[in-house]
Parts: structure tokens; C-alpha cells; sequence
């Protein structure tokens, strides 16, 4: 399990970046990080790996604090970011090089996502899996998706930053979204649709609070509460607006 | 602390640079090779040797250039082993493997170069230094270091070391520029030392005297300090080099 606990930081003395975040991460989901430009997503990603270290707070993998660092914690844990360390290795010497390290490392399965990818070098697969679904095709967006669906199992936690919302929809399964400093949500996408009701219509909602409206020639976009349980499929782009649209009230309501 | 991991570790440094190792040591040689054929006449290697430990002082910088980037400085300080073991495979590369490859390269450059001036000057190539056989070559290039020399240029190692650690941007020109600060510091340490110890030790009258020859006095009661001055240079250096590595964000 991953924690953060009242964590706080900064790049500057004077400005903090993070001012006391709380986040939970439980194993066996694929979290969806959402947040606008600047917001700290990769920032906080590193304080979760023990890149940075936070000012004040905890920042915990299965209860050890995450600056430690420690060889178990580093060889439980991968942070793959946009701009990646590319070795000039063929993929047989990086495997050979690096997959000792990683006692959980498996020689078919890695055999079998780069097959899958159709990659024969280690530029190509690293650029893809680290640029995740930034222009990716279409076939191969999904292709990773499917990697990823089978990748991730019980044990597991998977964090995807990005802004591809569409692209991720069907591959996560809770959302958080980081604005300001603060998460203002981190749910499970089931707990966000049994809460909010993600719709089209033809006029503004009646029925429940509106959280947010988009006019679009297919109709209105809305997401409202859902006073009625009503199944309908999460849209992440739309439950970001919502929620930078309504903090305290979706910080309230997903607590 | 787990050996296993430090040899990983090594092993993934060689699986990434042997080209580049294979490649500069090669340089080397063939440098050497010419040189010396150029400069057989008058063969001064001082040049040469103070070159070469520059090069072996400096190869910390290299070893540690993957933390001068952010995603290899990533990449580095994530590979699942402790801190510790990143510093001390660090210094095996440092302090045993570097210097061998460019010792051996710059022998090897010099033997070559020799045979190069034999096959069309054979009256130089064993006359001027009573190069008769390889045994001899080494005893000649090795030996006339001491003790003291040697634990200094490995302090030098220890230093550079902790630095290309602890810069992140232009580490080079800030190495220089410490380098340069610490040889004035030692200077400084040295010259009040023998001052200390002439003081301390050499009664007034005589001290102040006409025909006063201090040199014995000063270089044998001065070595030992000299020697624990190094040792305590490189274990400090090394011990700060660890604490900043557990310390270095990406």
C-alpha cells in the first residue's frame, strides 16, 4: 500500500506546491492522476517513489517511509516518466543488464508484451510505454491498453498520469484529481457513478444538484447527483471540470 | 550490505560502457604509441604520467555522469539496490578498474611505442632507460612512486568522487574549480605542518643558525602526518559521498 500523509512541499521556500496532501493507494487498481499543468502530478509521483523528498508529511510504502529508498522498496516499484533514460543496449543486453535486479521480473512476459508491441529495439519500447498513449495509434493504444489490463492484477497498483482522459476510461478504475494543491477526489469509479450521473440531454438537469454543464451540438454534457442510483458511464473529462468546478463540495462528498 | 548487488551493478556498468572503455583505452595506446615515437630522442614522460593520473582522478565524473541528467539520474537512483552499494561499486570502478585500464593502456601505448622506434632506431630503444625485458619496463614506470604519492592520488579519487556526486550541473568546470581549492588548502596544510613541526621541534639557536639543514628533519617526522592526513582524507570523502548519495533527489 502506498500513503501520503499530510504531505507538503515545494521547489520554493516560499510557495508551497503541496500543502498538506492525503492520498491512499490500495493494491489491485489502476489509478487515473488527473490534473492541470503545474499541478504537481509528476512531482508527487516522485515523492511516492522517494525521488523527492517531502517537507513535512510521510510519504509510506507498506509502511516504510519512501526516501529510504531501500533495494526491496526500488525493486517493488517503477516510475516511468515522459523523458526516459533510453541505455544503448539491444534488448537482449538490457534484459541481460537490468533484469536482475528485479527479483519478480519475467523473462515471458516481457517477451510477450514486446511481441505484442511489435518492437525490436529498446528505444522504440520504452518510447512507447513512457509517452503511455501520447501518440500512440490507434491499434496500438490498444494493444497497451490491453497490456496494461492484464499487467495489473491484485497485487499490483498502477498510477497513469496523463491528459488522454479519453484513453484511459475503459482501462482505470479510480480517479484522482489533484488541483491546487490538494487531492479534491480519489474514488473508485463504481463509489463516483453511484455518487454522480454522467449525461446527455437535450436541457439542464432537474432532478439533483448540477455540478457541471458543456453544450455540445449532440446536446448537454452534464454531470449531476446521481439522486436516483442511476448506472451511466464514467467521463473523466467531464468529472475533472466537475470537480475543479466544485472543490469543497467533492472533497466533502467523496471523503 | 549485499555482494551480489554490488556485482550487478558492475556488471550493468560494464554491459553499458565496455564500447566506450574499449574505445578510450585504445586512444590511449595509440597516443601513447606516437608520442613516444615522436619523442624518442628526448623522452620526458612528466607530461605524460601527470596526464594520465588526470585522467584517472577524473574518471569519478564519469562513473557518476548518469546523475548530471534527469532521467538517468532517475534511472540510476531507482535500480533496486541501497545506496551503499551504489557508492562502493562506485569506488571498486573507481579506484581498481579505471586505474588499471588506463595504466595498462598508457604501459601497453609506451612498450608499442618503443617497438615502433626499435624497428627503425634499434640503438634507442634499450639504450637510454636499460629497457632490456618487460619486468624491467614496469619496475621502471611502477615503482618510483611512493607510499605517500599513492595515497594522495587515491585521496584525489575519493574527492572527485563526492563531487561528481554532489554536483548536478556542469560538474566539470565545478571539479576544476574544487580541485583547485583543495590543492591550495592541502598546500596550505603542508607548509604550516613543516613550519609547526620546525618550530615545535628544532630548538631556536639552532633553528636560526648559519648552517641549519632542516630537509631530513622535516620530510621523515612529517610522513606519518602526511599519511594519516590522506587515509583520513579518503575515508571522510568516501563516508560523504554515501550520506549525499542517500540524500540526492532526481
Amino acid at each position: 500500500m502506498i500513503q501520503l500523509n499530510n504531505v507538503e512541499f515545494g521547489y520554493d521556500k516560499n510557495r508551497k506546491l503541496f500543502n498538506g496532501v492525503n492520498w491512499q493507494l490500495e493494491p489491485g487498481h489502476l489509478y487515473g492522476l488527473l490534473g492541470r499543468n503545474g499541478a504537481g502530478k509528476t512531482t508527487l509521483l516522485k515523492i511516492m517513489t522517494g525521488l523527492l523528498f517531502p517537507q513535512a508529511g510521510d510519504a509510506l510504502i507498506d509502511g516504510e517511509p519512501a526516501h529510504k529508498r531501500t533495494a526491496q522498496q526500488l525493486s517493488d516499484i517503477y516510475f516511468l516518466q515522459e523523458e526516459i533514460y533510453v541505455p544503448h543496449l539491444k534488448i537482449k543486453q538490457f534484459e541481460e543488464a537490468f533484469a536482475p535486479f528485479y527479483p519478480h521480473f519475467s523473462h515471458e512476459q516481457f517477451v510477450e508484451y514486446l511481441t505484442k508491441m511489435e518492437m525490436d529495439n529498446m528505444l522504440g519500447f520504452i518510447d512507447k510505454f513512457s509517452h503511455a498513449t501520447n501518440g500512440l495509434d490507434i491499434p496500438t493504444k490498444s494493444i497497451f491498453r490491453k497490456i496494461m489490463a492484464a499487467y495489473a492484477d491484485e497485487q499490483k497498483t498502477v498510477i497513469i498520469s496523463t491528459h488522454q482522459v479519453r484513453d484511459l476510461h475503459s482501462l482505470i478504475d479510480a480517479v484522482s484529481i489533484l488541483d491546487n494543491g490538494r487531492m479534491i477526489l480519489n474514488a473508485p469509479g463504481d463509489v463516483i457513478t453511484d455518487k454522480l450521473l454522467f449525461d446527455v440531454d437535450d436541457q439542464k438537469a432537474q432532478a439533483g444538484k448540477l455540478y457541471y454543464s458543456e453544450e455540445t451540438p449532440r446536446g448537454i454534457y452534464q454531470v449531476k447527483e446521481n439522486v436516483n442510483h442511476i448506472d451511466s458511464a464514467l467521463d473523466l473529462e467531464l468529472l475533472f471540470n466537475a470537480a475543479v468546478q466544485n472543490k469543497q463540495e467533492f472533497t466533502e462528498l467523496f471523503k | 550490505m549485499n555482494i551480489n548487488n554490488i556485482i550487478k551493478l558492475i556488471k550493468a556498468y560494464f554491459y553499458e560502457n565496455w564500447r566506450n572503455d574499449l574505445i578510450y583505452s585504445f586512444g590511449i595506446m595509440v597516443a601513447l604509441s606516437l608520442i613516444m615515437t615522436i619523442v624518442s630522442n628526448n623522452p620526458d614522460l612528466t607530461g605524460i604520467k601527470i596526464a594520465a593520473i588526470v585522467f584517472m582522478v577524473y574518471y569519478p565524473c564519469r562513473f557518476f555522469s548518469k546523475l548530471h541528467q534527469p532521467s538517468s539520474r532517475i534511472h540510476f537512483l531507482m535500480t533496486p539496490v541501497t545506496n551503499a552499494e551504489k557508492v562502493v561499486s562506485g569506488m571498486f570502478l573507481t579506484n581498481i578498474y579505471f586505474v588499471a585500464g588506463i595504466v595498462l593502456s598508457v604501459l601497453i601505448g609506451q612498450i608499442l611505442g618503443y617497438g615502433i622506434v626499435n624497428m627503425y632506431k634499434p640503438d634507442i630503444f634499450a639504450i637510454p632507460y636499460g629497457i632490456h625485458n618487460l619486468g624491467e619496463f614496469l619496475k621502471w614506470q611502477v615503482l618510483p612512486y611512493d607510499g605517500e604519492a599513492v595515497l594522495m592520488f587515491f585521496a584525489g579519487i575519493s574527492i572527485m568522487f563526492f563531487a561528481a556526486i554532489y554536483f548536478k550541473k556542469s560538474p566539470f568546470w565545478k571539479l576544476l574549480l574544487a580541485g583547485f581549492v583543495i590543492s591550495l588548502v592541502f598546500g596550505a596544510i603542508m607548509a604550516g605542518t613543516e613550519w609547526l613541526n620546525v618550530l615545535l621541534t628544532v630548538p631556536a639557536e639552532i633553528r636560526n643558525g648559519h648552517y641549519y639543514k632542516v630537509e631530513h628533519n622535516i620530510a621523515t617526522s612529517s610522513d606519518w602526518f602526511m599519511y594519516v592526513a590522506y587515509s583520513v582524507t579518503i575515508v571522510y570523502f568516501y563516508v560523504m559521498s554515501f550520506l549525499r548519495m542517500r540524500e540526492t533527489e532526481a
